[in-house]
């Protein structure tokens, strides 16, 4: 693919970044520092403008092509034809200019608004295909989970790990205060500055897999899984959602992700696994429970969040009904 | 364009008329049949070329050089609205490219009656499903379980060694063969499942 | 553009106009610009109810919670018989916005009401090809309305109506909602596509066969070129949408699975399909924007078209290319990189010729003798917010970008920016802009002003705060939201207030219009409106150019 040649300037990039480094300084105090907001990593912030802060390196990546050079462009773009229509309205108006000019060709213009366009998209692409190659050239995972969208709760499990499918159903708002639709009753748990890969498919309809601070998105797709990875940085929780319609309860299945040190992974995974030899589940509701919640889990981030702390490991909670 | 014209002036405004009224109206049937021609040329598009992940089926073994490259396979089984368990013997393998492997599956029936299933499949990433190519799968055709049993199946397949050549998934280190078992449409209980149920594994 | 050389002068004819009864004349009209009204007040109709609609969203995201799709809501007393006071009514009512809003205001507006007026116009043709099937193409569009709205009052399967987005991706819309109200939508969209199908073939033949004597092709004026580029794209697109359709109607109902995983089809065939339609209409929606904000510019400067030949194949090279990026709305699905990769290159043509279409109606303002009359008010804040919409979708081009913003409300605002904002303005300048020709009497230009900068405000109130959230990673199509998309919101909200003034300040510029009925003259907008729409009286005599004008004359060359 020639496509493929763009990989070469995953150098250029790294040029540019020092380059743009003051630029970078500039839009990214216009658009985060004019209210001087403290944002939370991994969660929205109220009365923010722009993209939450980054997770990981690869998300770092893509908030730097955003940042730096798809936002100024695009602000300096439509910038640009305002100001000329200002120039249209102030000067060419029937009282400045009561005769109109008849002209109706300039070819040299013409020239230059097809390839200056042309230039500046394939400046943004120089930075676009090594970010969309980047996602797509998997690290080696260090853990698998697979997550499931059922309607309307997402489930996780841990295969090589022995932790059973167990339910992430919505935190109830009295439990979850300011991170009601956003925390859970039992987040899906990862260690610090591993990747993670993440298998994703769907229960009946389609959900969607999305992690704002993470940069990853992906469709559940009944009979088939999806896959995306992360490799978070710091310890710490972080919230996404269902980011596909998938029914009435669609808004109230959000996904949280726990960060923790590995000591604190393996102790989670300790007190979660399952024997090996698990017996064959019927298909009867009251198959084997999914492991308590967040009671015995290593409530180790220092952003203890109510949804780490809460949650009496509930039976299989049923999922939210409209 | 000129050459036209003459064959335009021998037919009446109203024929005319009706002639490219008659071309459009073909147009829009033809793109209803395209529309619909779509569907079973898509599927045989996956099957051609392993996109959408739809891995390879081939009867014979790997042609070619066994690469020493090795890839670790991850399995991963879902079971829906059937009261079965699918469960792969390993987690995942690791193998070599270019090298038949074997994989072995359990199917379980934990209901009441005899129940046919069919499992759909995929690899993840999908730049991978081309080279991914099976000789022999449960998923070849509907399974019917008679009620509490269970069964075994092996799975042969191979990576093509020109995985390890392609740009796309030289960097992978691992790729995924999802299975999901859905009821045999035939078989399938009345209705669809009502919503909200949890997952059957 | 071209100016008719020698024109026959309709005006004596109007004495001898035989008008038909009310009844003929409206019901069983054949008259392209009878059926040209009708689609106008259709559009005008629909846009209410879908910013009625719009309203109901936006007051329950006004703030966090649900407050309006509830039992005992204010909401649920006075609509309650119409909509669901639940979560599930939401999702009916966003899904019937998009729907109304797409088939049943912007389409019938643009292609109906003014395709319908002024095509034949501006060719120099007597009427439409064929003026019955034209005649059918709109009654067509009642009865799909009609389904439309019944399919809001039938079981769904989760609740009353169809509440899977217009999308109505599969499984969603197959095994999740059982009810009979996605088969009506079904119905509903098959009517619609087969109007627009009818009206598509009647605009190209219309336009290949019935020019006037020396009306060439490339000298035909841009809305006409606009309204054939889009009736191209709805013979292309429409039918591969009724055939998709189809296919969930009979997995639906017949046993088929050609999107039902468990027999073997790929819910992603879906979207493949929908999105070969998809990328097309949103282009259908805009093209012919594109050709009346051409005609308002080059009217209100005095100037010819700058660039007419650049600005007509500009538009065949964006429905050309509409083909061809459909599956940048699938990013997320797990396609191929490569096949990412090329749709994300794809995409990002696309702005070519629209740069060059923006930076040509600059031109044509630039040394220009400019009235700003309300259209020209309407085309310049089209051109502005258009390009805002634009550089976003550029935005949301990127693959790598889109992971982090995908079904987000970066998207909603991206969306709206070109429809809401872009489509709708052009619609607007379109109809201040044939006010007098169409309805026979003036407008009021300070009502029509207040119009315009109470809707220029007002939806960039709405919009503007969207992109914010949709980067912090709100997703589109929730009823509910976490309190850190609270501030955002509220605002977005009370523009909703701010439009809605300016909505009702056009109804009473309609009602004053009416009332007063100032006489209408025949160009009121003087040497710049140069097509042929101009020669006629206003309105038009019911039956013009029974002697074909000859167009001889040529100015963009």
């Amino acid at each position: 693919m020639a496509i493929r040649r763009f990989r070469a300037q995953d150098r250029a990039q790294h040029r540019a970044s020092i380059l743009g480094a003051w630029i970078s300084a500039v839009s990214v105090a216009a658009m985060t520092a004019a209210p001087a907001l403290a944002e939370t990593l991994g969660q929205p912030t109220d009365k923010a403008i722009g993209l939450q802060p980054s997770g990981d390196d690869l998300r770092d990546t893509a908030a730097f092509f955003h940042n730096v050079i798809l936002f100024p462009v695009i602000t300096v773009i439509s910038l640009f034809v305002l100001v000329l229509l200002a120039i249209v309205v102030v000067r060419f108006n029937k009282k400045s200019n009561p005769v109109a000019a008849r002209f109706s060709h300039n070819t040299p213009l013409e020239i230059v608004w097809t390839v200056v366009p042309v230039l500046i998209l394939t400046v943004i692409a120089a930075f676009s295909f090594p970010l969309l190659y980047k996602y797509h050239d998997e690290p080696k995972p260090d853990l698998t989970v697979k997550a499931t969208g059922n309607q309307w709760f997402w489930s996780y499990e841990y295969p090589d790990q022995k932790v059973a499918e167990y339910t992430s159903n919505i935190l109830p708002e009295a439990k979850a205060g300011s991170l009601y639709k956003l925390a859970t009753t039992a987040p899906l748990v990862v260690p610090v500055g591993k990747v993670t890969k993440v298998l994703v498919t769907g229960a009946d309809v389609l959900h969607a897999f999305f992690i704002p601070a993470f940069g990853v998105q992906v469709t559940a797709i009944p009979g088939k899984v999806n896959s995306v990875w992360f490799k978070p940085r710091t310890v710490g929780t972080y919230y996404g959602t269902c980011n596909e319609l998938c029914g009435v309860d669609h808004a109230f299945m959000p996904i949280e992700v726990k960060v923790v040190s590995q000591a604190d992974f393996d102790s989670w995974i300790a007190a979660h696994a399952t024997k090996p030899a698990a017996v064959a589940a019927p298909a009867a509701p009251s198959a084997a429970p999914p492991p308590a919640a967040a009671t015995t889990a290593a409530p180790a981030t220092p952003t203890a969040t109510p949804a780490s702390t809460t949650g009496p490991a509930a039976p299989p909670a049923a999922p939210a009904k409209a | 364009m000129s050459f036209r014209k003459p064959d335009d002036r021998k037919l009446n405004p109203a024929a005319r008329r009706n002639l490219v009224a008659a071309i459009c109206a073909v147009v829009a049937v033809a793109m209803v049949g395209a529309a619909f021609a779509a569907v079973p040329f898509y599927r045989a598009f996956c099957q051609a070329t392993g996109f959408d992940g739809t891995p390879r089926r081939a009867t014979a073994g790997p042609v070619g050089d066994a690469g020493d490259r090795t890839i670790g396979v991850r399995f991963d089984t879902n079971v829906r609205d059937l009261p079965w368990t699918l469960t792969p013997q390993e987690n995942s393998q690791t193998v070599r490219v270019g090298r038949t492997q074997l994989a072995y599956f359990t199917i379980a029936n934990n209901g009441d009656r005899a129940m046919t299933g069919r499992a759909t499949y995929n690899v993840s990433p999908e730049s991978a499903a081309q080279y991914f190519t099976k000789l022999q799968c449960f998923c070849f055709s509907d399974q019917t379980l008679p009620a509490h049993t269970s069964r075994t199946f092996p799975v042969v397949y191979y990576v093509d060694s020109r995985f390890a050549a392609d740009p796309d998934t030289r960097p992978l280190s691992v790729l995924t063969l999802s299975y999901t078992m859905f009821p045999a449409p035939a078989a399938k209980p009345s209705g669809v499942q009502p919503s909200g149920a949890r997952p059957t594994r | 553009m071209a100016t008719p050389a020698v024109h026959t002068a309709d005006h004596g004819h109007a004495d001898h106009d035989h008008k038909p009864s009310f009844f003929v004349r409206w019901l069983f009209s054949t008259n392209h610009k009878d059926i040209g009204t009708l689609y106008i007040l259709f559009a005008i109709m629909a846009g209410l109810v879908g910013g009625i609609l719009s309203g109901l969203i936006r007051w329950e995201l006004a703030e966090p919670g649900i407050q309006v799709f509830r039992q005992g809501s204010l909401m649920a007393q006075f609509l309650g018989w119409a909509i669901e006071p639940s979560k599930h009514g939401y999702y009916v009512v966003m899904t019937a916005h998009g729907l109304i809003m797409i088939f049943f205001m912007v389409m019938p507006a643009m292609i109906g009401g003014f395709g319908n007026w002024f095509v034949p116009i501006m060719i120099g043709a007597p009427d439409m090809a064929f003026p019955r099937m034209n005649n059918i193409s709109f009654w067509l569009l009642v009865a799909s309305f009609a389904l439309l709205v019944t399919s809001m009052f039938v079981d769904g399967g989760p609740g009353r109506g169809f509440g899977g987005g217009w999308t109505a991706y599969a499984p969603l819309s197959t095994t999740g909602h059982t009810g009979p109200a996605m088969d009506f939508a079904i119905f509903s969209l098959h009517l619609a596509g087969a109007s627009s199908i009818l009206g598509a073939i009647n605009f190209i033949t219309t336009i290949f066969n019935m020019r006037a004597p020396g009306m060439t092709l490339h000298r035909m004026p841009l809305f006409a070129w606009s309204v054939l580029i889009t009736a191209f794209l709805l013979l292309l697109s429409l039918p591969v949408l009724a055939g998709a359709i189809t296919m969930l109607l009979t997995d639906r109902n017949f046993g088929t699975s050609f999107f039902n995983p468990n027999g073997g089809g790929d819910p992603m065939m879906y979207q493949h399909l929908f999105w070969f339609f998809g990328h097309p209409e949103v282009y259908i929606l805009i093209l012919p924007g594109f050709g009346i904000i051409s005609h308002v510019v080059s009217t209100f400067s005095k100037k010819p078209v700058f660039g007419y030949l650049a600005m007509a194949y500009a538009m065949v090279a964006i429905g050309f290319i509409g083909f061809v990026v459909w599956a940048h709305h699938m990013f997320t699905v797990g396609m191929n990189v490569n096949l990412q990769a090329y749709f994300v290159a794809a995409t990002m043509v696309i702005a070519v010729p629209t740069g060059v279409k923006i930076f040509s109606w600059i031109a044509t303002m630039w040394g220009g003798s400019i009235d700003f009359k309300a259209p020209m008010l309407f085309a310049i804040g089209f051109i502005f917010l258009f390009t805002v919409g634009g550089v976003t979708g550029v935005v949301l081009a990127n693959a790598g970008m889109d992971y982090s913003i995908h079904a987000t409300y970066y998207v909603v605002a991206h969306f709206h920016y070109v429809l809401s904002l872009g489509a709708v303005f052009a619609i607007f300048a379109g109809f201040y802009y044939w006010f007098e020709k169409m309805w026979g009497v003036k407008y009021n230009e300070a009502l029509a002003v207040v119009h315009f900068w109470l809707m220029f405000v007002g939806v960039n109130i709405v919009f503007f705060p969207q992109h914010f959230l949709g980067l912090q990673g709100m997703s589109r199509r929730i009823i509910d939201y976490n309190v850190a998309f609270a501030f955002w919101n509220k605002v977005s909200s009370i523009g909703y207030l701010v439009t809605a003034a300016g909505v009702v300040v056009f109804l009473v510029m309609l009602a004053e219009a009416a009332v007063r009925r100032r006489k209408a003259v025949a160009n009121p907008w003087g040497e710049g409106a140069t097509t042929l729409e101009w020669t006629l009286s206003s309105p038009p005599p019911h039956h013009q150019f029974n002697d074909l004008p000859v167009i001889t004359a040529e100015e963009h060359h």
